[in-house]
């Protein structure tokens, strides 16, 4: 992957907005990796977790909203649990999702006319009321 | 002993055998579940960014509510309850900013449907029934009450993410070293097998929304399982039974050499093991059917 790091990106408050969001300091992470090496669902993402924190730092939000990456974070936590530096990623990637909401950057992932029937009519409710939250901010 | 039981919107839906096998076994130990009167729902997932207060409404409700019944305990079962309801309990109490605001908007919802309403600060206590049975009971008393030991039964057990993360909020065990689970279905006689994937996520909602990349995970785990031998999977939370169970089938399509394991909630084992005699087991609930490894193997 190639990214285009320019003086106005290193400056953009992309960063700024997360860490406001998110409570958390992104500029903690030393890119050890621990997070993207326990990632269960690392396999399918398009950008590892330790990659969204290193283009975070690098000002790229364009490229952070272009990733399935957010998307895929369940918030399971074992991320958090084995971070070194203490990084909530679960929180950073919320607060992503939520600003590609109200950007207008969030694909149209998921709501309930893309369920389809038979799924509708076996999952557990809490499923559905979770992914909503989740996919609608 | 008595507590006040919240079941959630799940366990009285789809997982109907996970609550009233809860409810029968805990009574078969003494423990009275008393379902809290009108309960809401527990907002389901724990807001993560500091600016969603509403997030925190449903829960923070719930509690103000079931401290309304002049119960000091809240018992839940299911894992999004749990994780939910005791995130808000430790926002609440420890952090200011969020408990002036998500008291500011409860007082006036109270206020508004006639209410009184006094500022609440954390004081009731959420628990799950896993650690009342570990801390309260002990799981010896519960050995000494089994009265139909699922001996030569190979049970994987599996916690999932929200029953123990993060643990600095929840507490009911070691996050990445658990073993209450492992304790539980020792005590009820089962063989449990040191399983890998016991702490890992399921694949959540995503099971939903992203059944593809969901079912890659959930295969993985369920197919260990399988390997190592399991005659059961031992669950704690419905949306894992969802994702472990349920998509069996299509495992089955999807990846070939796949054998099939029965996955089963941890109150069922219990109420097996009890010899609950009463109409809570609803096999038909289970996509793969527990009930002929439980007759050739346990015994039942």
């Amino acid at each position: 992957m190639r990214v285009k790091i320019s003086k106005a990106s290193l400056q953009s408050g992309f960063l700024v907005d997360v860490e406001e969001m998110s409570g958390e300091h992104v500029w903690s992470c030393y890119q050890c990796g621990n997070c993207s090496a326990g990632c269960p669902l690392a396999f399918a993402m398009e950008l590892l977790p330790n990659q969204i924190i290193r283009l975070l730092h690098l000002g790229q939000e364009e490229e952070v909203f272009r990733a399935n990456t957010i998307w895929l974070c369940t918030s399971c936590l074992t991320c958090k649990t084995r971070c070194p530096r203490g990084v909530d990623l679960s929180r950073i990637n919320e607060s992503i999702r939520h600003l590609a909401l109200r950007r207008g950057k969030a694909p149209d992932r998921f709501g309930p006319d893309q369920i389809e029937p038979g799924v509708a009519a076996s999952a557990p409710p809490q499923g559905l009321a979770s992914a909503f939250r989740k996919f609608g901010g | 002993m008595e507590y006040l039981y919240y079941p959630g919107c799940t366990l009285v839906d789809t997982a109907r055998n996970f609550d009233r096998c809860g409810r029968a076994a805990a009574r078969a130990l003494d423990v009275e579940l008393v379902e809290m009167p009108d309960w809401t729902c527990c907002g389901t997932t724990f807001p993560l960014t500091n600016r969603k207060i509403v997030g925190l409404v449903a829960p923070v409700r719930t509690l103000v509510n079931a401290r309304g019944e002049g119960y000091e305990e809240l018992l839940t079962l299911c894992s999004f309850c749990y994780n939910v309801l005791k995130r808000a309990n430790y926002a609440v109490r420890n952090r200011g900013d969020e408990r002036m605001r998500i008291n500011a908007y409860l007082e006036d919802e109270f206020v508004r449907a006639g209410q009184e309403y006094d500022e609440y600060e954390g004081e009731v206590e959420v628990v799950h029934l896993l650690e009342v049975l570990r801390d309260t009971v002990g799981f010896e008393s519960v050995t000494a009450q089994v009265t139909r030991p699922l001996t030569n039964l190979k049970v994987a057990p599996y916690y999932g993410c929200l029953l123990l993360r993060p643990q600095s909020e929840i507490g009911l065990d070691d996050a990445d070293e658990p073993t209450v689970l492992e304790d539980l279905l020792g005590a009820l006689g089962c063989d449990v097998i040191d399983f890998p994937h016991r702490v890992e996520c399921c694949g959540s909602y995503l099971g939903l929304s992203s059944p593809d990349i969901a079912l890659q995970n959930s295969y993985e785990i369920v197919h260990t399982a399988s390997r190592l031998g399991a005659d059961v999977l031992a669950v704690v939370c419905p949306l894992c039974a969802y994702n472990l169970d349920l998509r069996q089938e299509e495992m089955h399509q999807r990846f070939s050499g796949f054998r099939q394991v029965p996955v089963m909630y941890f109150t069922e084992l219990l109420a097996l093991a009890l010899e609950v005699e009463e109409e809570v087991y609803s096999w038909e609930r289970h996509a793969v059917d527990p009930l002929p490894v439980l007759q050739t193997v346990g015994g039942i």
